[in-house]
């Protein structure tokens, strides 16, 4: 064996040790978390710290500066306010009905199969895609379900989009409608996880379907709700397609989410990517400590549970 | 407005006698040495971009030393939102279009100096009509080159008018008259309106009855706000009680006239080609003013413009379109169309244009008419994040004289801290 050898040995045996092989699977998975998520992240904090626009020239480190202007800022409470408002509505009413409807479509027949089927169409289908087919179809100018109201009132053709009172519930039910349907199917595999036995026992304990799921499905499901909700959380505190190709924010920056305001802010009319990157940072903080809390919360539950 | 056009002719004869050469004479451009392919980027979406891929079709095809043009139309908003990153990338197409307001946004880094487009023959600086040429410039240096100057009309329908017994040739001649006629007109059972109001879109609604009582937003001259005046809380609470009375749909688009839905709508010259698309018999006038108001308007310059990335081989070639653009046939081929005003002499000297009924209506606007924030930068700031929420506010309800003082204040501080 020459030197060469050797040395191709020695990398080869270090490599194979279980405690080191583990390394080089992970890797490039890290790769990608480390240049898609890290870079950008720490990216955007030093991004925050200076005045950059987006033509990224004569570039300033103005400290805290972007971060003290957005606490001042009217307009950033308004949009927090709106993504809280679009979470707390969304999340709760996205997870009932999937429930409700994943405790009557858990079974394998060809029924439930189609159902669950169908109700997974909008998943599949452009959040973009959608929002401008809902806004198309409540828009008063050729939207048919304006049109049908018109006909009846004879008071001229409601606009939806354009209306304080509908802009934002609607901008909910789109959302709901659109994103159940994988809620569903994660519920639906959750409670097929769950062991026949306590639902067979329960049934000749005499238990109605009511209390089934009370008592047997909710608890037994805790570990599967708790992914669920954590990750429906996160996601609708980013909202932003269904916004900005409905309502752009408007009527009077009522459907204003705080996505869709960094948005205007980084690419709309100002270009000012160092204040857009202080309110991502922001809403990253926002969104660690609401996942904190919650994990501990629904971890509690599920320890309560199982 | 006087004072901007002075300006104007004396900027024109100072740079003629700086030695700009006039006419035909100039450099001859023979082409590239190898075919070269041009990226082209705007936002024409409407009826209007139809004409302009026939014209850039035309041009490729005709052309004579080897230069494609690859044309990429996107709405507007796309369009801002893509080309600074592509710029600050080296991304960038080889040139564009764009309203002159936004010249100041991009700035001489961004955007190639265009100072020497006139030194080339067939540029033919001699056919621009007086003054048309200063918005071009940036701090006296051309950075963009003519491709349409468009302003704002009053477009209403002869046969909505002729049913509501009407005179259908006969134009409101007054904002009060606006107001009177769109209230007879509108009939909500039969879902027909009488004026579309679009308190936040482009067609800047606000800007005009602002105009037609007096005033507006802006002081050009001093780049102040001029928001919360007697004249403009007048305008704007004309215009929400026009808003009470439901004389308009709430949702506004340009099809609301080609669909026959109003009566009359405010409105950009781009409108035209749609609406004889559409087939409807519409008149078009300059905005009318109150009663013993001047009327006022805005002109939208819209040019070609150079991204520094551009090379120069490249440069000169985007050139040759520009010229080819800037000729009598394709200017008036673009005004026939679209129902664009002339800028070009030999364009308003045309016979076919003499003769045009709705060219002819357009042409009296840009005589009075300016463009709009040459002097600052964030513009269109203004316009999205203040005096559109305003006039939303308004649209709703909101008490007009207190929206304009909170608007006004508002705008103070941002140009303050911003310019």
């Amino acid at each position: 064996m020459n030197a060469k050898e050797g040395r191709f040995y020695k990398i080869r045996s270090y490599w194979n040790r279980p405690e080191h092989a583990a390394y080089l699977f992970i890797a490039p998975a890290l790769v990608i978390i480390t240049l898609f998520v890290i870079v950008p992240l720490v990216s955007s904090f030093v991004i925050s710290l200076t005045d950059m626009d987006i033509f990224m020239q004569d570039v300033k480190f103005i400290g805290f500066k972007n971060f003290l202007k957005s606490f001042r800022e009217e307009r950033v409470w308004n949009a927090f306010l709106n993504t809280f408002k679009y979470v707390i509505f969304s999340v709760p009413i996205q997870i009932a009905v999937s429930l409700v409807l994943a405790f009557w479509l858990f079974r394998t027949d060809r029924f439930s199969k189609l159902m669950r089927s169908i109700y997974f169409i909008p998943v599949i289908c452009s959040f973009s895609s959608l929002g401008i087919m809902f806004k198309i179809f409540f828009g008063s100018a050729v939207g048919f379900f304006p049109y049908v109201i018109s006909l009846i009132t004879k008071n001229g053709v409601p606009s939806f989009w354009t209306d304080v009172r509908y802009a934002f519930p609607l901008i909910i039910f789109i959302s709901v409608w659109k994103k159940f349907g994988q809620t569903l199917i994660i519920l639906v595999a959750g409670i097929n996880s769950i062991s026949e036995t306590y639902f067979e026992a329960a049934r000749i304990d005499g238990a109605t379907g009511k209390q089934i799921f009370r008592y047997i499905t909710i608890p037994m499901l805790w570990p599967t709700l708790s992914f669920v909700i954590v990750t429906t959380l996160i996601g609708a505190m980013q909202v932003f397609d269904v916004v900005f190709v409905t309502t752009g924010g408007g009527p009077l920056n009522s459907t204003e989410t705080i996505v869709q305001y960094i948005y205007s802010r980084g690419f709309g009319n100002t270009y000012d990517l160092g204040y857009a990157s202080a309110l991502s940072v922001e809403l990253f903080v926002v969104i660690a400590a609401l996942t904190l809390v919650l994990r501990r919360y629904t971890d509690k539950k599920v320890e309560e549970n199982t | 407005m006087k004072n901007w056009k002075k300006a104007a002719a004396m900027g024109l004869t100072l740079s003629m006698l700086a030695g700009i050469p006039a006419g035909a004479e100039g450099t001859v451009y023979e082409g590239p040495e190898e075919p070269v392919t041009l990226t082209f980027w705007n936002g024409f979406t409407g009826t209007d971009g139809e004409v302009l891929v026939d014209i850039v079709n035309t041009y490729n095809e005709t052309n004579d030393k080897n230069i494609k043009i690859e044309m990429d139309i996107m709405p507007w908003d796309t369009f801002y939102e893509k080309l600074p990153p592509a710029i600050a990338t080296g991304t960038a197409p080889d040139f564009v279009l764009m309203p002159t307001s936004r010249l100041r946004v991009y700035g001489s880094k961004n955007l190639a100096s265009m100072a020497d487009y006139f030194d080339y023959e067939g540029s033919n600086l001699d056919d621009y009509q007086d003054g048309v040429l200063e918005s071009f410039k940036l701090d006296g240096e051309y950075y963009s080159v003519p491709m349409q100057i468009i302003s704002h009309y009053l477009f209403w329908d002869k046969d909505m008018f002729e049913a509501a017994g009407l005179d259908p040739e006969k134009a409101p001649e007054t904002m009060e008259e606006v107001g009177e006629i769109a209230r007879q007109l509108t009939d909500k059972s039969k879902n027909q309106y009488g004026l579309a109001m679009d308190f936040s879109g482009t067609n800047l609604l606000y800007q005009y009855m602002m105009f037609a009582f007096g005033d507006g937003f802006f002081d050009e001259e001093t780049a102040t706000p001029t928001i919360d005046t007697e004249d403009n809380i007048k305008a704007m609470t004309f215009a929400q009680d026009l808003w009470n009375d439901g004389v308009s749909p709430a949702d506004i688009d340009d099809t609301v006239l080609c669909s026959g839905q109003v009566g009359m709508f405010i409105n950009g010259s781009w409108m035209i080609n749609g609406l004889r698309n559409a087939g409807r018999n519409f008149g078009v006038t300059a905005v009318p003013a109150a009663e013993g108001e001047e009327a006022k308007a805005l002109c939208v310059p819209v040019g070609f413009e150079i991204p520094s990335t551009t090379s120069e081989e490249h440069k000169l070639a985007a050139y040759d379109f520009i010229r080819y653009w800037n000729t009598t046939e394709v200017c008036k081929k673009w005004t026939q169309k679209n129902g664009v005003p002339p800028y070009l002499k030999s364009v308003s000297e045309d016979e076919e244009i003499k003769n045009d009924p709705v060219v002819q209506a357009l042409i009296p606007t840009l005589t009075y008419a300016y463009p709009q924030f040459q002097k600052i930068t964030v513009g269109a700031s203004i316009t999205s994040d203040y005096m559109e929420p305003a006039s939303e506010q308004i649209q709703n309800g909101a008490d007009v004289a207190e929206t304009l003082a909170k608007c006004q204040k508002d705008v103070e501080v941002f140009l303050a801290e911003n310019e």
